[in-house]
């Protein structure tokens, strides 16, 4: 019988925002992001088990405290190579598949995973992957096998932090997309906590929804059809990047500035573009 | 016959409608009703009056109101000096408290003694100092108010009520300095932007006397959160840019927050 699993790999210590994955959601809630996750991922029945992937530093021993008493797994490994320490828990929960999710990005929709856990299962793929969805909430499965060749044989450090790369960009292993074309409205909100503004976008949403359900896409996509302008709360934030040339990262720069009305900059940077 | 004017209309570009959307979002509590829940609490205050335009949006800003104790006038869309004169004339106000529809914390014991300092020293205009941008309150007696009603002939004297009173020297100014809150002076508590409301929707929602917002509970949640004033700090007033130079710091402050060092660096030497 295939056995699926989540592991969320989470940890303590962020700079912009310390400890966010055990802050509470909304601010001051006991419930912190981490539990928002397990929370949601407990309601799918084909999920056989749930794992907190951590590192061995210190200060992560306050989430092996905070799941102590519950069935949540919390393992902890290396701190850099996520995929060692994802790949370890896979054996360690003896499973066949792993859906891997980050302690960045409190929501995920039962719905969505369970259709992805279909998808992947039906079409015997060794990855896939929902596309359509608001920054944050896409969701990727690998089979363990695969993930097993990826430790095995990759050197490369990138390979390593980000887990499933080698798995995408090896002919070897087939790859499935699932597209989801119902959220379009909000596929750029983002929904990943990353920046304050971005943690006090998602507390807005999760104030607004009373009585304790698993917030569901629907439920953010209705809110937005009501408020769009919640996007801009933190669509000013970026994903931290590392530009290939300086070029492409004036330009966004003189984006960014214009956005905010500062358009005699962005003029200026534009000019040194061109010259 | 102490006044309070709260300056308010629908129709803003950046959130549209702000001054009725509720906050904390689905909390069925409007910014404005947050303002008049504040002033209830003081007793020296005789009169609430909503005074916005005669555009017709803000037809629903009277419908709120009109069973209601709270006074809603209709003046002038842009002439806000002229709103403030004629519902001082028309109420036999001695004193006015002006607010406005985008700054929803009011602290109740600071306006006390707002009052107060203003009534006692028998001061032409009186306003705080050392708040919380949006938490400021400024005072003023209905004389000066005719004064620069009748005396002020620039727009922006008009658009922005105050600034006549404060140019003029036959006002006698006096200041309500408040030093207890130095530490969240840089925090911004108005609602502009959408990450202003994000800001102020976490404030509210995490402090549990949701009928009262008091500048003391806001300080203890900044201290044991100080990561909060980035929600919103890279917000700035638009007027306040005027100069290229002003604009260049600005936009250097925003590079370095993001990590944009080529840009920084660039703009920085032009």
């Amino acid at each position: 019988m295939t056995k699926i699993g989540v592991i969320v790999q989470a940890r303590m210590g962020s700079s912009r925002l310390p400890d966010k994955v055990l802050m509470g959601l909304p601010f001051g809630s006991e419930i912190s992001i981490l539990e928002h996750i397990v929370k949601a991922v407990s309601s799918v029945k084909e999920v056989g088990a749930i794992c907190i992937a951590t590192s061995i530093a210190p200060e992560n021993d306050l989430i092996d405290e905070r799941f102590k008493n519950t069935d949540v797994l919390v393992f902890r490994g290396d701190e850099n190579n996520v995929l060692n320490r994802v790949t370890k828990a896979c054996e360690k929960m003896k499973i066949d598949h792993t859906v891997n999710l980050t302690g960045d990005n409190p929501v995920v929709d039962p719905t969505v995973l369970k259709e992805l856990i279909d998808f992947h299962i039906n079409n015997d793929y060794d990855r896939s992957v929902t596309e359509g969805l608001p920054l944050g909430t896409n969701i990727s499965i690998v089979k363990y096998s695969a993930l097993k060749d990826a430790d095995e044989n990759t050197n490369s450090e990138y390979d390593k932090e980000h887990v499933e790369p080698y798995v995408i960009n090896n002919n070897q292993y087939s790859n499935g997309v699932l597209s989801i074309n119902r959220y379009k409205d909000i596929e750029g909100l983002r929904l990943t906590v990353d920046y304050p503004s971005d943690y006090a976008l998602l507390n807005m949403i999760f104030c607004s929804f009373k009585g304790g359900n698993t917030i569901k896409l629907q439920d953010i996509l209705e809110l937005y059809r009501d408020n769009s302008w919640i996007q801009e709360v933190n669509n000013g934030n970026y994903q931290k990047r590392s530009y290939p040339s300086v070029n492409e990262e004036l330009r966004d720069a003189a984006a960014i500035l214009r956005k905010l009305e500062m358009n005699r900059v962005a003029d200026k940077i534009l000019d040194e573009i061109d010259k | 016959m102490i006044g309070a004017v709260i300056q308010a209309r629908l129709g803003s570009s950046r959130l549209p409608g702000k001054v009725l959307k509720e906050l904390p979002l689905g909390s069925g509590k409007s910014i404005i009703q947050h303002i008049i829940n504040s002033l209830r609490k003081v007793k020296r205050i005789d009169l609430i009056v909503i005074a916005t335009s005669k555009g017709k949006e803000n037809n629903t800003i009277e419908e709120l109101f009109r069973d209601s104790d709270i006074v809603v006038f209709r003046g002038d869309e842009n002439d806000v000096l002229s709103r403030f004169a004629l519902v001082s004339e028309k109420h036999n106000l001695t004193n006015v408290i002006r607010f406005t529809g985008d700054n929803p914390i009011i602290d109740v014991d600071i306006l006390n003694c707002l009052i107060e300092h203003h009534v006692n020293n028998q001061f032409d205009h009186t306003s705080t100092k050392g708040l919380p941008l949006g938490t400021n309150i400024n005072m003023f007696t209905a004389n000066a108010l005719m004064q620069a009603h009748n005396n002020a002939t620039s727009e922006y004297d008009k658009e922005h009520v105050e600034p006549y009173m404060l140019k003029s020297n036959d006002i006698k100014k006096g200041f309500l300095n408040v030093e207890k809150y130095k530490e969240i002076k840089d925090l911004r508590l108005t609602v502009d932007y959408p990450s202003d409301f994000a800001l102020l929707n976490l404030i509210m929602s995490s402090i549990k006397d949701n009928t009262c917002y008091s500048l003391s509970d806001i300080l203890k949640l900044y201290r044991n959160n100080r990561w909060i004033s980035k929600i919103n700090e890279s917000n700035f007033q638009k007027s306040e840019l005027v100069s290229y130079n002003e604009e260049k710091q600005a936009a250097i402050e925003v590079l370095d927050n993001l990590e944009f060092s080529n840009a920084r660096n660039m703009l920085t030497n032009l």
